[in-house]
Parts: C-alpha cells; structure tokens; sequence
C-alpha cells in the first residue's frame, strides 16, 4: 500500500513502457492510480466509516490493462520512487483472480501447465526426447542442468548445444529427467500459481535427492522463477545455487576448456532479456547477469559485439513476456517488431541471446518484417564457434 | 517578510491548529492503511526492509537517493537540477520559516531582551526568503504550466496531479505578492509599497497554506514528501 502512494505520476514509466510504445494507451502510473483508489474505496477512511466499501467500476478494464502487461520491470527501473512494480502487478492479477477477473486464454494455458506440466500440451513423456543418446547424464551429480519446457519441446537444438558444450568440458551433471515439469514461470507471472506448488517443491527435492549443488539454467525465464519464485514457495533459501548457462561458459572458456576457431567477422547484437537480466540482477548481481553473456561473445573471435542504445536495466523488452504472447499474439509481435526495426538501424549481422522465448517471439517478428539478421542463442552461437578438436 | 508579520487572532489561531490535527489525524490513518489495519505491522515490515542491509546501507540510500536525487540523475540531469532545485528550496524555506516562528514565539515572550532583539533581526532578513521563494515559484510556474500547455502532458494530468502543482504556485504567489507590497523585496524594493495589502495576502498566504498543504498533505499526492522517501528506504533505494 505504501509503494501505491508513492507512485508521484512522474510519467517515466509510461514513457518507457514498450506496450504504451506499442500504441496501447496503457501504463504504470494509471494502473496504480486505479488500484489505489479501489484500495481506498474498500478500506479507506470513507469506506470505513461513511459509505459502503466497494472497489468501483474501473476495475475490470484494470485488469484487461494488466493482462496487455509483458512484465519486463522496465517500469521499476526509470522510476523516480523506487516502486517495485513487477511483483505488484503479479499480486494485482493474483487479486483479479480472487475477485472473479479471469483472461480465457491464460486460464487455458494455466490449466494445461497444471496438467501437463507443460504450457505446450505435449505428453508429458515426450519431454525428454530431445536429449542425444550419445551424451552422457549422470542419475545424479553437483551439477544439475534445468532445460525447461521451451527448449524440450520446441527449442531441442538449443538444449543439444548446450549438452554439447557441457560434454566437451567433460563436466559431469544430471537432469531431473522426466521428473522435470514446467517451472511455473507463466503461474506465477499471471497470479495463478497456487495449485501448482506441490509440483515445485518435488523438483527442488529431487535436485536435493541427485546431490545438486548448482543447477545450470539455458533459459533466462526458468532460472529467475527458480532463482526468484521458488524459494517464496519453497519457505527460505533453496538447497541449490542457480547459474546461468552463459557464466558457466565464461568459466569455461577462462579455464581454457572451450577453444574457438576463427569466422569471418560479423557484428552482434546481445538482447538482455528481461528475466535474465534486470528481474535478476538483484538476486545474481550485475556481473553474471549483464557482463557474462557479453565476455561469452567478447571472447569469440571474428565477432563484434555492439550494443542497443537502451541495454542493460534499460533494455527494451522483446514483447513476448507475462503471457502477453498467449493473451494478446498481435501486441507481443508489434513490439517485436519495433526491436527488429531498431536491430537494422544498427546494421547487426546476429542478434545474442539467452532466453529461448525472446529468441522465439523476435525470430517471428524477423519472418515477419523480411530481415536477414540471424537470431539466435549465446550457446548455440559458441556451440556453433566451438573448435572440434578436444582441449588439450 | 514571511511569518514574523503574522499577527493571528482566535478564530485564525483555532484554524491552524484544526488543520494540523486534521494533518496528524489523516498521517495515522495512512499508517493504518499501509499496515492493513495495523500500524505495528507496517512500521515492522518497513523498518526490517529499510535495515536488511545494516545501518551504512540505510544512510547510504538516505543521502543519495533520497537526500540527492540518484535515481533522477541516472534518468535526467535537467529533470535531476529541477527536482533539486524545487525539493532543497522547499526544505531550505521550511527551515527557515521555522526559525521564523520560533523568532515570533521569542518575540511574543521577550520583547524587549534577546528574543525580541532576534525577532527585529528576522524582521530584517529577506534575501533568503525571497531567493528560494522565487525558486518555487518558477519552478511550480514550470511544472503547471507544462501540464497546462504541453498537449502530451496534459492528457496524462489528473485533477489530483494539477491541485499538487496548483497549490504550491498558489502557497508560493500570495507569499511572493505579499512580500513585493511588504516593500522590502530584494530587486523590487520600495517600489510597490503598500502595506495593507501586504497583510492581507501575508494573511492569505498562511491560509493557503495551512489548507492547501498542511491539512490536505495525508490526502493528496502531497503525501508523496512521505511516501517516496519511506519506499526507497524500504527497497534500499530500489537498486
């Protein structure tokens, strides 16, 4: 309630909302404002003491507004009051369901998580098809490795890649197999995830089973849910340390045990997701969040690593978060669109990144607006660069 | 001039003090909202998150994010410059107002030892006053224009945004008009004398501010001089 009085309507964040850039006339500052005064209407002092409470009628467009959110925190980042949006807006759709406000759509896509344990509706049992028979995973080991469910069932080469990697430094490491369920992320990004807390804390106890110390993550949506998320159901820290796969690679690559040949030269772009990057960066620190996937690239040779104007905490959100990509399909693309647009001003031959639904929703966009930019991910692009020949 | 001219009176003194307990009155019923109906648990929860990081982080975040401004100069420097300007002006002018009252309490119940010596030396002093008052006044003058004029802006303006920006042009214009009649404002000087009117808006000055601001700050976006500073010591400056 605190942070909903602070907010001082400086307009930053509708300024820098990509939805509102978009040209839905959406934006923090009103969503607050409306959330506010319900709030003041229910329990405040005239509620209480002079008419009946009741939140008004403003609110279901409140939370049609909500649902139109991609959750990227840019808002959190420009504001001049500090307020911690993210998790408000979560707690605010989390509400809406109470008081009867359900979107159809993420409904449908919560209802199958649950039941699947997976948001693509795919058999359960399938989910480990994509793991390559010539690569060995232990039953249990101190690293463990989270693929999650968009590169199980949509993105298999990009997991492939990355086993690869994780085989050519001969590092020893198990998966939960098919015990491995979604992560929860679009749960609890759209305020649905109490029926699924069973399901995460017999993850966090089977890494704990497996003798995991560090679970590595490819994918920048399920390592801040693990990293963020779990542990609020978990009740306190979580048995395990959570690593990006890039800063995995870094180390790798500064111990020598990752070698590259040399490319013809090329300049690459590196989209900071927004889960991987600014909703991390309080957890895992600038350095593993922002500065490792860029020394991955840095380090390739024949590669130039140029930036977005806005990177970083102020990088531009790909559109595709928050369930906006299963909500509104047409919203996320158009704020795709307006990446790829900036991606050709800057002339980039690859855009980098390290979250498989960015890559997926821009790779859309990019068929869509005709461009020749490669898009792809940091572990494909070094699994790729790879030199075949074992370290020495 | 500012509050050394104040004269009172009764029903001008019961005013002002129904205002501030209205003020104290609506500061505890936000506390009692921001705790869900428990003032305990709200100043528990705030002041666990204030200090998770010790005491040096608090009074790191106090002095740079709070006290200067950190995350709007990350942002802006020309909105960084203004928020310093119209924030340190305003606490500035606070600090001396309140030297003022405490002159006219001396005054009032010493006159002819140092008390009242001091309030006759107030009485002198207008530079201060009048540089910061200006400050306000563009700065207020600044921000109610924009919100006025800048097509952008105004669609984003609400009533509660415009009384804020509209109050403090109103609180810092009948002050500035009192002091120019008073015939002791710096620049203006003799010129506009009259000291009748000077009263009269002097007095007015301290209705509106006292209704405008103290009496209505629980109540309006004015409760942001609070609640900025108390969330970005609660989320450590939000970094």
């Amino acid at each position: 309630m605190l942070e909903l009085d602070a907010c001082t309507r400086c307009q930053e964040c509708v300024a820098a909302c990509p939805v509102v850039r978009a040209g839905i006339p959406d934006g923090a500052m009103e969503r607050i404002e409306v959330w506010r005064r319900a709030g003041s209407r229910s329990t405040g002092f005239i509620a209480r003491f002079l008419i009946a409470p009741s939140p008004g009628t403003d609110l279901p467009d409140l939370f049609e507004s909500l649902f139109r959110c991609t959750t990227c925190g840019i808002c959190s980042v420009v504001c001049e009051s500090g307020i911690s949006t993210t998790p408000l807006w979560e707690s605010m759709r989390a509400a809406g369901r109470e008081l009867g406000f359900r979107h159809a759509d993420v409904e449908r896509t919560a209802e199958v998580i649950v039941q699947m344990k997976n948001p693509y509706a795919m058999a359960p049992e399938t989910r480990t098809a994509w793991v390559p028979s010539d690569i060995q995973v232990a039953s249990s080991a101190p690293v463990g490795f989270f693929a999650g469910c968009t590169i199980a069932f949509r993105q298999p080469e990009l997991g492939r890649a990355a086993l690869r990697i994780l085989a050519r430094s001969e590092t020893a490491f198990c998966m939960l197999g098919m015990s491995e369920s979604c992560c929860g992320s679009f749960l609890f990004r759209t305020g649905s995830m109490k029926e699924y807390a069973c399901t995460i804390r017999a993850m966090i106890q089977d890494f704990e089973k497996r003798g995991v110390k560090t679970v590595l993550f490819p994918c920048a949506g399920c390592l801040t849910t693990v990293t963020a998320d779990w542990p609020r159901v978990y009740g306190g820290p979580l048995p395990f340390k959570t690593m990006p796969f890039a800063v995995f690679m870094r180390d790798l690559i500064r111990e020598n045990k990752i070698r590259f040949s040399s490319h013809q030269p090329r300049r690459v772009l590196y989209h900071d997701p927004c889960h991987g990057g600014r909703h991390l960066v309080h957890h895992l620190g600038r350095d593993w969040v922002f500065e490792a996937p860029r020394d991955v690239l840095s380090a390739i040779p024949g590669l130039e690593l140029v930036e977005f104007p806005d990177n970083r905490e102020l990088g531009s959100c790909c559109g595709a978060g928050g369930g906006v990509k299963t909500g509104h399909p047409d919203l996320s693309q158009a704020i795709a669109g307006e990446k790829i647009e900036s991606i050709r001003r800057i002339r980039a031959d690859i855009l980098a990144t390290t979250c498989p639904f960015c890559r997926r929703n821009l790779n859309d966009a990019r068929i869509t607006a005709g461009s020749e930019t490669e898009i792809i991910d940091v572990i494909e692009l070094v699994d790729r660069m790879m030199d075949p020949t074992p370290p020495s | 001039m500012a509050v050394h001219a104040y004269t009172g009176g009764f029903i001008t003194d019961a005013l002002l003090i129904g205002t501030v307990i209205i003020c104290i009155a609506g500061l505890w019923l936000l506390v009692v909202r921001w705790g869900h109906r428990s003032p305990g648990r709200f100043f528990s929860a705030w002041a666990t998150g204030s200090f998770r990081d010790g005491g040096m982080a608090f009074l790191r975040v106090l002095a740079l994010d709070v006290l200067l401004f950190r995350r709007i100069w990350h942002r802006s420097k020309r909105r960084w410059a203004i928020h310093m300007a119209m924030f340190w002006g305003f606490i500035i002018l606070g600090a001396f107002t309140l030297v003022s009252i405490i002159g006219l309490v001396l005054g009032y119940a010493d006159p002819a030892g140092p008390g009242g010596a001091f309030s006759q030396y107030l009485a002198g002093v207008h530079l201060p006053y009048d540089l910061l008052g200006y400050l306000i006044l563009v700065g207020s003058g600044i921000a109610l224009g924009r919100r006025l004029l800048v097509k952008k802006v105004r669609e984003r303006t609400s009533f509660s945004d415009l009384f804020l920006v509209g109050s403090v042009f109103i609180i810092s214009l009948t002050g500035m008009i009192a002091e120019w009649y008073s015939g002791f404002a710096t620049v203006i000087g003799p010129s506009m004398t009259n000291w009748n009117l000077a009263l009269e808006y002097m007095s007015w000055h301290i209705y509106v501010a006292f209704l405008l601001f103290v009496m209505v700050l629980p109540f309006t976006k004015f409760r942001h001089i609070l609640t900025v500073p108390l969330t970005l010591l609660a989320r450590r400056g939000g970094d």
